[in-house]
């Protein structure tokens, strides 16, 4: 009986193992470990570009001879810090100024490359009823934020702030994709996040525009990282998105383009 | 004095293991911003993570005692079919990372969930983004330790007390009561000590299921996962207070940490 | 008064089937080697252990009974136990020991232990009612649990080796102090022992139990003289054949024969004492009906007088003195021959 029991245990830590492997562990960032090798790159974008640097990364694999692009997507909050513990990034894209400029001295001059808007993310249908940012204050209606530290947050709050709409939050997501997570599964009724997010976010959701008056835009920078050791890879990957193709991607995944001046 | 006859050479790999256990810990002291700890800790927003941990720790106690123990008991001393199973499933979240169990809490006990969705229609009751919910979490991660702790005690014990006391006119209640579990206090105690420090730890299920809400339910784990994305000294102080109260409930336990029969 | 009890059932190995009857009054031991099935028997007069076929009535209640599915639990029962090991309650003091019982019953706390602390008082160890029981010694620790039991007074107490955890300098002291503590029990008692000693000694009437089934009941006297299996024929320490009788002979079970006094037929028992078994080197002569031929096997020296075991076509015990020994230069081995008069073998009915 004690061996039997000991398989089961046995079989279970294994299916544990595999499922960690493929779920993600305890922390909600992967954190990247080990140098790039050449014919790599290790990309740490903010969550809202998921998409587009998805399909970016894979065009640019196709057109640099196979070198491969990780991805590290979390809150740009995260990555900053990330990069400021010395983690090794090669890109950084980050989905604010600020938190470029947190680690302003450890990369190579950042440009901007998109720009994006806010928009209120509803379950399909909007069950809700909700037609705008003066809705989220109902008392009847969950709504979920990304924390303040995170770019989604601070952009939500001044938005929230400017239209004199006070909102207690239920939960204050580390990133901007969790907050569409709550809310297509039906556990929160309403979130700020990008409009590209809505876009990304299928068909469990839809959006509710917030007026260009209301709005606010969100400017993404993104650099190449001094220590990286694949700085001439790294600087192509940057180029292709800077360049008209990487902009025609972005623009296909909602972006808008950067700011003129 | 009796001479030890363990092989010398385990000394080796036992210095390791004390190396391997204390440098982490040696690294946090090391960089604590002494000078500007105490401002650190008494910010509101640390207090109230600290209330809230020790609220939802103790509440996952309780809990888990309360649902825990009589399942150890039966565990222990019951023949019923499916006792392996039980048993099995009983060890599940320990070997289940936590933020799948968080998600699998979500798709029970969510708004939509298999369970919530009738505890919300029928009752108005929903545990997302409550304290209750954190508890929820909590216990479900740490519950295990407890039930494994108590039945190793109980099948530990010798049987035959309980024999005596029925002999004596004891009911299965009293027998239960006032010799059972008096004499199994030690693993009662240990199994308590180990839930307990494992709800105070917990983050990946409470994030997921119950969310990130100061006040509510940002524990201290979430609250330092949080401020390490932008404040390190923050973070380190957070986890500076974790660590004393973890250290002082094993100084307090001392060698009652393994029960014995 | 009494116990009337037919238990059948079967324990890992053992399987019991066994009758018993005690009388008020009397006090019966249980007799047997270890692995008979002895604490199991006790233990499911207790209630502890299901019976699979059987019935237990105590004072004229029906406590089990297989046939109706009359069960009476443990708790409910008028019977007091006191364990081969005592017991007691590690995390209780002496006095809320013996009080368990009676609080368990519902008695207020300070009365049970007014009634505690007098039983206490009776077995001579009011001074330790405060000591837990790691505390006490085991000829103590054995006093507590037999207040623990009496205190609650049972109608039947069931006691399960209670010397045997004992050493041998105090358990002579303790024997008597139990004869006489169970001497004032008014209800029925049964106690189990695998000491022969002890049985003897404390029996009103012996109740041997081998291998789940009993082999004999009686008085100890009438045990000792006429035993009716090996396991007593060594306790006792006599040698015990059987066979079938005709007339003045007795064809033996395993061969050869035995030459008796008197008129037997049918299946008997015959019994021999060592004593009366003479030791030669050469073939016998005399009056002496039967000579044994064989070669000696062990010595053992008990007290001031040897026992030889003689093993040959009928095997037999001798005791001799140690100057006999050697004298035949026994420990040289060869031929020996046992001679035992027809006058000492003693027949019975098997």
């Amino acid at each position: 009986m004690l061996r039997s029991r000991i398989r089961l245990t046995a079989a279970l830590a294994v299916a544990a193992l595999v499922l960690a492997a493929c779920g993600g562990g305890d922390e909600r960032s992967g954190g990247s470990s080990g140098a790039a090798s050449p014919g790599e790159i290790k990309v740490f974008a903010a969550a809202s570009l998921t998409a587009a640097f998805t399909k970016l990364g894979e065009d640019f694999t196709a057109a640099n001879g196979g070198t491969k692009v990780t991805f590290n997507l979390a809150g740009s909050q995260a990555l900053a810090t990330q990069i400021q513990q010395a983690a090794p990034a090669d890109v950084f894209a980050s989905a604010d100024i600020t938190n470029m400029d947190k680690v302003k001295d450890l990369v190579v001059t950042p440009q901007n490359f998109a720009s994006n808007q806010l928009a209120i993310v509803v379950e399909k249908g909007n069950p809700k009823d909700v037609k705008g940012l003066e809705d989220l204050a109902r008392p009847d209606l969950k709504v979920v934020l990304a924390a303040e530290e995170v770019p989604a947050g601070k952009y939500a709050k001044q938005v929230l702030d400017q239209a004199g709409v006070s909102v207690t939050p239920v939960s204050q997501e580390d990133n901007v994709k969790a907050v569409v997570t709550k809310v297509s599964l039906g556990e929160a009724d309403a979130g700020i996040v990008y409009v590209t997010d809505v876009t990304a976010g299928g068909n469990k959701v839809e959006g509710v525009d917030i007026p260009k008056d209301q709005n606010v835009t969100a400017t993404y920078p993104i650099a190449t990282v001094k220590a990286s050791k694949a700085q001439d890879k790294a600087q192509a990957f940057m180029d292709l998105v800077l360049s008209a193709e990487g902009q025609q991607v972005l623009k296909q995944y909602g972006f808008l383009p950067p700011p003129t001046t | 004095m009796t001479r030890s006859r363990v092989p010398g050479l385990l000394a080796v790999p036992a210095a390791l293991a004390v190396g391997f256990l204390a440098i982490p810990l040696v690294g946090l002291l090391g960089r604590t911003p002494w000078g500007s700890i105490g401002a650190e800790l008494a910010s509101p927003r640390v207090l109230e993570a600290l209330r809230l941990s020790l609220i939802c720790s103790f509440g996952a106690v309780a809990v888990s005692v309360g649902l825990g123990v009589p399942l150890a008991v039966l565990l222990a001393r019951v023949e019923f079919p499916g006792r392996n199973l039980v048993r099995a499933l009983t060890t599940l979240p320990m070997v289940l990372p936590p933020v799948v169990g968080g998600v699998a809490l979500l798709l029970a006990f969510g708004r939509r969930g298999l369970v919530g969705q009738w505890l919300d229609r029928a009752f108005g009751i929903t545990l997302p983004f409550t304290t209750a919910g954190a508890i929820l979490a909590e216990a479900f991660v740490a519950m295990p330790f407890l039930v494994i702790t108590v039945e190793a005690g109980l099948r530990a014990m010798d049987r035959r007390f309980e024999d005596a006391a029925a002999t004596l006119g004891a009911g299965r209640w009293t027998t239960l009561r006032r010799v059972t579990l008096p004499l199994i206090a030690p693993s009662l105690g240990a199994g308590i000590a180990l839930c307990w420090a494992r709800a105070l730890g917990e983050f990946g299920a409470t994030i997921t299921f119950a969310g990130n809400l100061p006040g509510v339910t940002q524990t201290m784990p979430l609250a330092v996962y949080i401020a390490l994305e932008t404040d390190l000294e923050a973070a380190i102080a957070l986890s500076l207070v974790l660590l004393a109260i973890s250290l002082a409930v094993l100084v307090a336990l001392r060698d009652r940490w393994f029960p014995t029969a | 008064m009494s116990l009337e009890a037919r238990v059948g059932l079967a324990l890992g190995r053992l399987e019991l089937e066994a009758e018993l009857a005690v009388a008020t009054g009397e006090l019966v031991v249980l007799l047997g080697p270890n692995g008979a099935g002895k604490t199991t028997l006790l233990r499911a007069l207790a209630g502890l252990v299901a019976l699979e076929r059987g019935r237990v009535v105590l004072d004229g209640a029906v406590l089990e009974d297989t046939g109706d599915g009359a069960w009476v639990p443990t708790e409910r029962r008028p019977v007091g136990f006191v364990f081969q090991d005592y017991l007691l309650f590690p995390h209780l003091s002496a006095l809320e020991n013996v009080a368990f019982g009676l609080r368990a019953r519902g008695l207020g706390r300070a009365e049970a232990r007014r009634r505690a602390a007098a039983w206490l008082d009776r077995v001579g160890l009011a001074a330790h009612a405060g000591a837990r029981p790691r505390a006490l010694s085991g000829g103590q620790a054995q006093r507590v649990a037999l207040a623990r039991a009496m205190v609650c007074e049972p109608r039947l107490l069931l006691l399960d080796e209670p010397l045997a955890a004992l050493d041998a300098a105090t358990r002579a002291e303790v024997r008597r102090d139990l004869r006489r503590q169970l001497a004032s029990f008014d209800g029925t008692r049964l106690l189990v022992t695998h000491d022969p000693l002890e049985a003897m000694a404390l029996a009103d009437r012996l109740v041997v139990l081998e291998h789940g089934r009993v082999t004999q009941t009686g008085s100890p006297a009438e045990v000792s003289e006429r035993p009716r299996s090996g396991y007593v024929a060594e306790l006792v320490g006599v040698n015990l054949y059987r066979g079938r009788a005709d007339g003045g002979a007795v064809e033996l079970a395993g061969g050869g024969r035995l030459i008796v006094t008197g008129d037997h037929r049918g299946a008997v028992f015959a019994s021999v004492h060592p004593r009366a078994v003479a030791l030669h080197r050469r073939v016998p002569e005399g009056t002496p009906r039967n000579v044994l031929a064989g070669t000696a096997d062990s010595v053992d020296v008990v007290g001031d007088r040897v026992r030889v075991r003689i093993v040959g076509q009928v095997p037999i015990v001798a005791e001799v003195t140690p100057a006999a020994v050697g004298e035949l230069h026994l420990a040289d081995g060869g031929p020996v021959w046992a001679s035992v008069k027809a006058t000492e073998v003693t027949v019975y009915p098997a």
